[in-house]
């Protein structure tokens, strides 16, 4: 186990001078304080309408409609948060994870460490290790941001902040699954290209193909989690299709359960006919992540320390 | 082809590496073949080959990061299949063209690699191994030095944990004169002042002439030759140079095979 420390902090003091990693860093938590305040500006701007609307209305005598807002979650204002996760966040995952496989691949050190006191299974536990700090710390600097200008822009709870932690916990399990995936092939591939490129085809899949099967059925469903206005029948094929991926459509799974977890507007993203439990993702979600650990398990125990040199 | 007054001396001493009919395929090419090497503690064995002789995979077996495919070999008293850790805790090994992390400095190299051979506190054993390398540029990035800078740095990794045999694959590669010159003083004294065995692939051969104290020379992954220095230049005095003790030694073998 001290072996694994010492490769962890060895990959937590590498990463921090990493300059990619620095740029998707500062981008993601650019992206939280926007997602924040775009949340709070667009409720802000659809509330003066409103109040402009119930004025004109009053002077005419109309009826008046309800609030827009009536009994929403004071947490709605982070609703962006949910696909800035798994649009960057995932990216920047893959980011962690390729740099903590390859660094040691193109520096040609791996026979040096393998040449000491430490096991193959010690090695990839230390980068674990350090993938889920570095990771860690990028989401809890997020929920810091989060938190913070969801206090100055909106009244929030002692609920509202578990359910805050609760959905930054989760992106982290959601988020590591591609961080392993990254480590996965940055372990194993000849080129540091493909290395790289492997995964960000598997996220293109994950965060654009699948649901184009599922919730794509609802157009705005895959880009923005907003209410399902028509409950469209497919095609008996595209059913069929439609029940056998949607267990497999992670990113789905994702905003589904952090969508409940933030009281966000719920967007039912299957037909009435194709009802699955609602737990789903938060068994699948945790189940991706356990896939992509396994695969690290593989691509360290395939990886040979006399020939891992880069092959570029 | 081994001379009776070294049969005598190994009968005598504790090997430091001993392989027992130790073979190396990968899919139909063998690499290695039966190989019958035995290293005394204390010596600087030069381990001559042409390129694809053998020489790295004998290496690469003998620093555990190859398995064999058959046969034994033991370093340091210990199995490389059945106790790699207990090998690794007592060598230290520079590969062919070290290059280390460019990112980092060379102490922070450095504390990493003491850090992974058991070294909880490094930067005092390092200070002392940069010493007596007279290596004065620690602080400075590793993508910052030269290539004989970077080597001596490659060399303070090997030592930093104190091994008792280091094994150091074509260390003069791509080295100016001067570097090599430099690298021949610290692998003498290394073996001088420290009682280190140095195990050592080289093409060199003069440097083998200036720092080895026995040489092996391996031929299509099977040694043909093994020998002390000095009964080697004895039996062909007749020879100009190394070069040509050599190039008969492996004319020899290859015509015996």
């Amino acid at each position: 186990m001290t072996s694994s420390y010492v490769v962890a902090g060895q990959e937590i003091r590498a990463i921090l001078r990493e300059k990619t990693f620095i740029l998707l860093l500062v981008i993601f938590i650019g992206m939280t304080l926007a997602s924040t305040y775009i949340g709070w500006s667009s409720a802000h701007t659809i509330q003066s309408v409103y109040d402009a609307t119930v004025s004109l209305l009053m002077q005419q005598g109309s009826p008046i409609p309800p609030p827009p807002f009536a009994g929403a979650s004071h947490l709605s204002l982070l609703k962006n948060m949910v696909i800035y996760v798994v649009l960057i966040g995932a990216l920047l995952a893959i980011t962690v994870g390729y740099l903590m496989g390859i660094r040691d691949r193109r520096a040609a050190v791996t026979r040096i460490i393998f040449s000491r006191n430490i096991t193959k299974q010690q090695f990839l536990g230390g980068k674990v290790l350090a993938m889920f700090f570095a990771l860690g710390s990028i989401l809890l600097a997020a929920a810091v941001v989060s938190t913070v200008s969801s206090m100055l822009l909106s009244q929030i709870t002692f609920t509202d902040l578990v359910r805050i932690a609760s959905f930054y916990g989760f992106s982290l399990v959601y988020l590591a699954g591609f961080a392993f995936l990254g480590l996965s092939f940055a372990l194993t591939r000849k080129t540091s290209t493909l290395a790289l490129v492997i995964p960000i085809i598997i996220w293109v899949a994950i965060t654009f193909v699948l649901p184009e099967l599922t919730s794509a059925l609802y157009p705005t469903a895959s880009l923005n989690p907003t209410s399902l206005q028509t409950d469209v029948m497919p095609s008996p094929v595209l059913n069929a299709i439609h029940r056998a991926v949607y267990p497999l459509s992670i990113s789905e799974q994702f905003k589904i359960v952090t969508e409940r977890i933030l009281l966000l507007p719920h967007q039912p993203v299957v037909t009435s006919g194709l009802n699955y439990p609602f737990w789903l993702g938060y068994v699948a979600v945790p189940i991706w992540t356990i896939a992509c650990l396994i695969t690290s398990l593989f691509a360290i125990g395939r990886l040979n320390p006399s020939q891992a040199e880069l092959n570029e | 082809m081994e001379s009776n007054t070294t049969k005598q001396d190994y009968a005598k001493g504790s090997f430091i590496v001993d392989t027992q009919a130790l073979t190396k395929t990968y899919g139909d090419f063998p690499a290695l073949k039966d190989l019958e090497l035995r290293v005394l503690e204390g010596e600087v064995f030069g381990f001559l080959g042409h390129n694809g002789a053998g020489k790295t995979t004998t290496v690469n077996i003998l620093t555990t990061l190859l398995k064999p495919t058959s046969g034994k070999a033991t370093v340091a008293g210990c199995d490389v299949v059945k106790d790699g850790m207990g090998v690794r805790r007592q060598i230290g090994y520079l590969p062919e063209s070290v290059q280390l992390y460019d990112g980092l400095t060379a102490n922070e190299n450095l504390e990493y690699f003491a850090r992974l051979s058991g070294i909880n506190k490094p930067r005092r054993r390092i200070a002392e191994v940069l010493d007596f390398l007279h290596v004065s540029y620690g602080d400075k990035k590793v993508s910052a030095l030269s290539r004989g800078m970077r080597q001596r740095i490659g060399i303070a990794q090997a030592i930093v944990h104190g091994p008792r045999i280091i094994f150091l694959d074509e260390p003069t590669a791509g080295l100016d004169p001067f570097g090599v010159r430099e690298l021949r003083d610290i692998i003498l004294n290394l073996n001088r002042e420290f009682g280190m065995t140095i195990f050592m692939n080289t093409h060199l051969l003069s440097e083998v002439m200036q720092t080895c104290s026995r040489i092996g020379v391996l031929s299509h992954g099977k040694l043909i030759y093994a020998d002390s220095l000095a009964n080697t230049l004895k039996r062909f005095k007749d020879e100009e140079s190394l070069e040509q003790i050599y190039l008969k030694i492996e004319g020899n073998g290859n015509n015996d095979q």
